[in-house]
């Protein structure tokens, strides 16, 4: 029976890593010891039928079915509930805002059909209203622009103070919370 | 690290292109088919499991580092996958393993085929018999030495080991194959398994 170190030589020279010395070395080993031979053998047996073993071709139909599975798995990417709320949190917002803008346009706009003087004087103050928009944006950039020259810091400072005003209005709605469930209680 | 045309493919992917896929898909399905064949020795087996290597690797492309072969990668990903899934089976099918692996060699087919053809299936169908009686441990190392020429290196880190592990185990699993094939085995098949050598 072969020893360790034999057993190692052995699989080195399958390997084809052994050195001429180590594989005449275990040639002259096996040559004198018929069990170890054989056992080699055995093992050069099995080395060579897994070099010749045959490759299996995947079946034409896999492709296919790969990418069938895959347009089925991979959908469109859904959104997450926080951006699901914050859109519909946005979207309320803007029909909040617009709502009453839409109805006194469209009253205006029913008024001024039965009158083109009327319908007149409306564009004429709808074009004033927003050329002063315009100008309050002007100045309300020119005045930031002024202080962060002279206030580099400003910005920073404005945005650290956003989370205290929010903690704070947290707070606020929650004490009136608390005052309104003790007025009924009570 | 892999051809400059299969990174583009990877980045297409990787933008959502689907087509950019399939063109990977083309490009390895019969190395990772033959992976999975040989690790799991049935055909239907084998295209589920190919079939779930490339989903996986669809879903974790954005993990894959192009200084490595995408040959390698796509491989690891099925060698674990059909790992796993052997693992799996083996606590399921227990009791039925006790047939003796000679005994599971019917070479013989009743389809008419060209002799050539008939002597690879058989040699194929042999091979696979023996390859079965390896854990899955050692039959990965085994798959991706000769059907792959791997070396040790390449298949200790396709196997998340080291490379004197990947030695032991295939030591021994050479040595498990040559006690399944001794002498009164090889008498018995004297066919296909031992057709020329």
């Amino acid at each position: 029976m072969a020893d360790e170190r034999q057993q190692r030589l052995m699989q080195e020279a399958l390997d084809q890593s052994l050195t001429p010395d180590l594989l005449q070395k275990l040639r002259e080993q096996l040559d004198v010891d018929a069990e170890s031979s054989q056992q080699f053998n055995r093992l050069r047996k099995v080395d060579e039928m897994l070099r010749s073993a045959p490759y299996e071709r995947a079946p034409a139909r896999l492709a296919l079915s790969i990418m069938a599975k895959l347009a089925q798995t991979v959908k469109p990417q859904e959104l997450s509930s926080a951006s699901g709320l914050a859109l519909a949190l946005g979207m309320s917002m803007v029909v909040i805002v617009s709502l009453p803008v839409l109805i006194a346009a469209s009253s205006l706009f029913l008024g001024a059909l039965s009158s083109a003087a009327a319908l007149n004087a409306i564009i004429q103050q709808i074009a004033s209203l927003m050329a002063l928009v315009v100008a309050m944006l002007d100045v309300l950039v020119k005045g930031a622009q002024s202080i962060l020259a002279t206030y580099p810091q400003a910005p920073l400072l404005m945005i650290s103070v956003v989370p205290i005003i929010l903690f704070w209005l947290l707070r606020a709605m929650r004490d009136e919370e608390d005052s309104g469930s003790h007025t009924r209680g009570g | 690290m892999s051809d400059p045309t299969t990174l583009e493919w990877v980045s297409a992917a990787l933008q959502g292109d689907q087509d950019a896929f399939g063109d990977i898909v083309y490009a390895y399905q019969d190395a990772v088919y033959n992976l999975c064949y040989r690790m799991l020795g049935e055909r239907g087996e084998a295209e589920d499991a190919a079939q779930e290597a490339f989903l996986r690797a669809y879903l974790n492309l954005n993990r894959y580092d192009p200084s490595r072969s995408f040959k390698t990668w796509v491989l690891s990903i099925a060698s674990n996958y059909c790992i796993d899934r052997l693992r799996r089976r083996r606590l399921q099918w227990m009791s039925l393993d006790d047939e003796p692996v000679m005994d599971r060699l019917s070479l013989h087919s009743d389809d008419p085929e060209p002799e050539g053809a008939t002597l690879d299936r058989e040699r194929s169908a042999a091979i696979q018999a023996l390859l079965s009686e390896l854990s899955p441990d050692y039959r990965a190392v085994v798959i991706l030495r000769y059907w792959y020429d791997y070396s040790y290196a390449e298949i200790a880190d396709i196997l998340d080991t080291t490379e004197s592990a990947v030695k032991s185990r295939l030591f021994r699993a050479r040595q498990a194959l040559a006690d399944q094939l001794g002498s009164d085995a090889a008498a018995r098949l004297g066919n296909p398994l031992m057709e020329g050598l």
